[in-house]
């Protein structure tokens, strides 16, 4: 089993709701977001077209941790805390044995997956939100998107992907040949972020 | 050192364009990881057990999703987008998502309070009070302005912050306010649209569209002044669905929005000049015979005989007496008899030609229409619109030899003056290329099934009705509370109660309110979860009840269905539903009749499911507890459609001349001038923003208010886990008009007109054309640097749509 996202460029609208659904499911601290939506456009701003008018277009990447079949994280971390679980392919963070030293997310070419609690975590609400057996988050330790491992560990999916308005986020089995994941990957054309890395990400953009 | 890992930063857009030029293609994924066993011991959907009851968001963005409420030690924890009985219908959002972020947020006001005596209204200075003291104060103002100036002097304000059929806007403090004998000015938002179509199609004032499905069916869609993709996601998925199908998706708007991006054509247009276009449009199709005759013989008014003499169509009772109940019949000319005869009973009626019958002259419909329509040629089209000539016809041709145009049509254009006259001159065109009452053809927008009739009667009558005086529109309550007096008699108002409503934000031109209706007024009482602009400025706030803390139920905007919300947690601290406030209030003012004691949501709810219309569709308050959602559709398995049978007009048919106008609202205004104009349709250039106004002498930019995914008109506004991505107010400029002034990304700009200004900082947006500005609606005036957005909004209604112009609006700006 080989668990994977394809994003459907051509249906996300970047609207933001997969990353909510992912903070609220996962009860991220402040400021934290695991699942972000990049606006690839023409300047910093979000939601800003690149082009002059009325030539403009623009793009959205929600980007979180893309799962790498060759992981970069867990090849320098010192601890094992980050590893491959292999009946899987979900990339994990073991916040227990992480000590804090950061070295993943100096290797992870994806910048901006991973956070870092380098206070105790802080909160908008006094009570936990989301998934009661989502795991809790612990100061000097790295952070990322587990895929929803509480969920997928159930038989469930990931909340992005349920929460997703535009049907934009596609979840499965990619060594399946026959998951709708896999049909979309051989029939559509697709990209994945910074291939030349050699880190075999587990997302699909379907562009 | 910050925790922060932005939700823009970090990447940057080169190292993704990196990314993304190197294509993995269409790679067939293979992998060594086969047969591996996943261990889900002791697992199992940690989710079953928590849903403590199912809801339906009802915010005013005109979409009803429906979530699952997971609820732990008596608290959302994850509101779970939930099924309808289609899988494409269920919904979800950021907002809705996010809700319980506003139920437990800081923002949330937590028990009744009272404007510290002695302070200024907005200083923020408050003392809580109990519900007791504060329901004593209420109803001992409410009495004693009602004694001594009569109940009108009290004002019920409702605005859309809940479409609960009992908890929201038509719910129970109608039937309070009516007990009372409240005045209530007339509505003012999104209403020239729908009178304008109704003009046509006979909808009334807003549910001209066809169900959000119906875009399967069409063969092009086009977006005409509306931005689906951010305001509107809901229907937009079915649209991005019908564009994978081979459906085309046309965008016309002045700015390159969201949807026009991800559309097939695109074409710009000046703001307020699209009437000019689609009647261009309909005179190119006549002129080059592309019209649809067969439609137009069939479905609309077009062979109906106009007297020269009136201008009234020419009907039985020209002739004879018919009885009040029966039918007064429409003449038509028979052209192998050469004589008039009543609709329906001669063979192949004339469409075009003049006529004398009776010694009466009288002419087609569409003879008039087509006479009326020859003043807009393609080449001024082009002048007015800034469109070219070619994308004219081209659009033209379309709008004549497409399968089935739907089009996606909201609140953009009816946001200026000439609004109605936008969309009526679109409704022509459709009904003369055949694109409404079928399949795939109609608009889009804002479909509720009109067929289930709520018994509106049954709430809002009851024992000791009096009913709410509707003398003028909320664009005149200030005035009206300055002079104390309205069309030249003593009008006293004293009080203003704001339900469900945030009009100190969402009325436009924002010092009229603040400084002609707030200082004339002795008491405004605010009902609220959250500390608005209208919370802020008030007298008194009562602490409301979020969307899952009663029970309610909502005919659901844009999809088929009555849905049923449960109630999921109690009201936190001592908030409370409409439901219990209108008693306690009710009953404090003496009328314990309407409210008894004992009433709960049930007796109302019942009052609401009843007559034959709701037991037609076998409604019921326990089929609603049980099941969640009803379907209502009237045709098995098809969309709802407008007009499928026959029109909701007199004559069933789609109206190419409208016989009797008449104003949207009557409150004294002199519409003789207009009246006989507004037969036909008819271009006339909007307020402000024409380029020919004399506000363009002046003001160099158009400023419009952007409906964004951050907020639901101004709902939302100050939850925490939005403001994360969508911190502070922006305003967007074009690059040629940012240059000009020497403004770049981040400045602060002050944004101006004579009505009032706002500081706030500006970024650079190339999709805006020069001339155009624009930010997103909904922030409170204290989250601007100075002033607000709202303060430069146009003033005034149009004497017959009579609707509010927010984008009727113009400005300019300079650097701070």
């Amino acid at each position: 089993m080989h668990y994977g996202f394809a994003i459907d460029q051509e249906r996300c609208i970047g609207c933001h709701t997969c990353a909510v659904a992912c903070k609220i499911e996962n009860n991220l601290p402040n400021e934290i977001w695991w699942n972000r939506i990049l606006t690839d456009g023409g300047s910093n701003e979000m939601d800003i077209p690149r082009g002059s008018f009325p030539d403009n277009s623009i793009d959205y990447l929600p980007v979180n941790c893309q799962h790498c079949e060759n992981p970069a994280c867990v090849r320098v971390c010192p601890v094992g805390a980050t590893y491959k679980d292999e009946a899987t392919g979900i990339v994990r963070q073991d916040y227990d044995k992480c000590i804090g030293c950061r070295m993943c997310m100096a290797a992870c070419p994806y910048t901006g997956v991973r956070s870092f609690n380098w206070q105790e975590p802080e909160y908008m609400l006094d009570y936990t939100l989301g998934a009661k057996d989502s795991p809790e988050h612990q100061r000097h330790t790295v952070e990322k998107c587990t895929m929803c491992w509480h969920r997928v560990a159930g038989g469930g999916e990931p909340e992005c992907v349920k929460a997703c308005p535009g049907r934009a986020r596609i979840w499965g089995d990619l060594d399946d040949p026959n998951s709708e994941i896999s049909k979309l990957i051989s029939s559509r054309e697709c990209k994945q972020l910074l291939p030349e890395e050699g880190t075999k990400p587990s997302v699909y953009y379907l562009v | 050192m910050s925790n922060r890992n932005s939700a823009q930063g970090g990447l940057t857009r080169r190292g993704f364009l990196k990314a993304t030029s190197a294509a993995a293609g269409a790679a067939v994924i293979g992998s060594n990881l086969v047969g591996c066993a996943f261990d889900a011991a002791n697992a199992g959907e940690p989710t079953e057990d928590e849903i403590a009851g199912y809801g339906v968001c009802r915010s005013n963005c005109m979409q009803s999703c429906r979530y699952a409420a997971h609820v732990r030690d008596g608290k959302i924890v994850r509101l779970e987008p939930a099924d309808y009985g289609e899988d494409l219908y269920r919904g979800s959002c950021l907002r809705g998502m996010s809700y319980m972020h506003r139920i437990y947020g800081e923002n949330r006001i937590k028990y009744p309070l009272r404007r510290v005596d002695g302070t200024e209204r907005g200083a923020g200075e408050w003392e809580r009070i109990t519900w007791d003291e504060a329901i004593a104060e209420i109803a001992q103002k409410f009495s004693s302005i009602a004694e001594e100036y009569g109940p009108q002097a009290v004002v019920f304000d409702f605005g859309t912050g809940n479409y609960g059929e009992i908890q929201g806007q038509t719910g129970i403090f109608n039937r309070l306010g009516s007990v009372m004998g409240v005045s209530k000015p007339a509505g003012m938002n999104d209403l020239s649209t729908g009178y304008g179509i109704d003009r046509v199609l006979g909808t009334g004032l807003m549910y001209f569209a066809n169900e959000a499905k119906s875009v399967l069916d069409s063969s092009h869609i086009v977006v005409w002044g509306s931005n689906p993709v951010h305001s509107t996601p809901q229907n937009w998925r079915w649209m991005q669905r019908a564009k994978e199908q081979g459906t085309r998706i046309i965008t016309i708007d002045p700015v390159k929005s969201a949807t026009a991006m991800k559309s097939d054509e695109y074409y710009p247009i000046k703001p307020t000049t699209d009437g000019y276009l689609a009647l261009a449009m309909s005179n190119y199709i006549i002129e080059n015979d592309l019209q649809d005759v067969e439609f137009i013989k069939k479905r609309t008014t077009a062979p109906f005989l106009v007297r020269q003499d009136t201008g009234m169509l020419l009907r039985k009772s020209d002739f004879e007496e018919v009885p009040e109940d029966a039918e007064d019949e429409f003449y038509v000319w028979d052209p192998e008899r050469n004589t008039a005869v009543l609709y329906g009973t001669g063979a192949d009626p004339a469409l075009e030609g003049s006529y004398e019958y009776e010694g009466i002259t009288v002419t087609t419909s569409y003879t008039l229409l087509k006479e009326q329509l020859s003043q807009y040629v393609v080449a001024d089209a082009a002048a007015e619109t800034g469109m070219t000539e070619e994308t004219i016809e081209h659009l033209a041709r379309m709008f004549a030899e497409g399968d089935a145009i739907s089009v996606n049509i909201s609140f953009g254009m009816d946001h200026y003056n000439n609004g109605y006259q936008s969309c009526w001159a679109i409704a022509i065109l459709m009904a003369l290329t055949g694109n409404v009452g079928r399949d795939g053809a109609g608009f889009t927008g804002i479909y509720l099934n009109t067929a289930l009739a709520l018994n509106i009667p049954g709430l809002w009558a009851a024992p000791g009705f009096k009913g709410m005086t509707t003398a003028f529109p909320m664009t005149l309550l200030h005035e009206v509370a300055r002079d104390q007096e309205y069309n030249g008699e003593p009008y006293p108002i004293k009080a203003m109660v704001a339900i469900l409503s945030n009009s100190a934000s969402n009325w436009p031109s924002q010092t009229n309110y603040l400084e002609e209706l707030l200082p004339n007024l002795d008491f405004l009482l605010a009902m609220d979860m959250e500390m608005t602009d209208t919370a802020r400025y008030s007298d008194m706030i009562l602490p409301t009840a979020s969307f899952y803390e009663n029970e309610d139920f909502r005919k659901a905007h844009n999809l088929p269905y009555i849905v049923h919300q449960d109630k999921v947690i109690d009201p936190p601290f001592e908030a409370k539903d409409d439901v219990e406030i209108a008693g306690l209030i009710g009953r404090a003012l003496g009328y314990a009749e309407a409210f008894p004691e004992e009433y709960t949501f049930d007796d109302y709810a019942n009052m609401l499911l009843s007559g034959p219309a709701v037991e037609a569709f076998g409604v019921s308050l326990d089929r609603l507890r049980k099941d969640g959602y009803i379907e209502l559709r009237t045709v098995p398995g098809k969309p709802g459609i407008v007009g499928r049978e026959k029109f909701p007009t007199e004559s069933g048919l789609a109206q190419l001349y409208t016989e009797k106008p008449a104003p949207r609202v009557m409150y004294g205004q002199d519409v003789t001038e207009r009246f006989p104009k507004e037969h036909l349709v008819y271009y006339r250039p909007s307020a402000e923003v024409s380029e020919r106004s004399e506000a363009a002498k002046t003001y160099p930019l158009v400023f419009i208010q952007e409906h964004t995914r951050w907020r639901t008109h101004s709902q939302w506004f100050n939850s925490p886990i939005l403001r994360e991505l969508d911190p502070e107010p922006l305003f967007k400029i074009s690059p040629e008009d940012a240059a000009d002034r020497g403004i770049a990304d981040r400045d602060v700009v002050e944004v101006f007109n004579d009505r009032g200004h706002m500081v706030v900082k500006a970024i650079i947006d190339p999709s805006l054309p020069k001339g155009m500005t624009r930010m997103p609606k909904g922030w409170q005036r204290d989250q601007f640097i100075e002033g607000g957005y709202q303060e430069l909004t146009y003033p005034h209604n149009d004497e017959w749509s009579v609707a509010f112009n927010f984008y009727d609006t113009r400005v300019d700006v300079k650097k701070r």
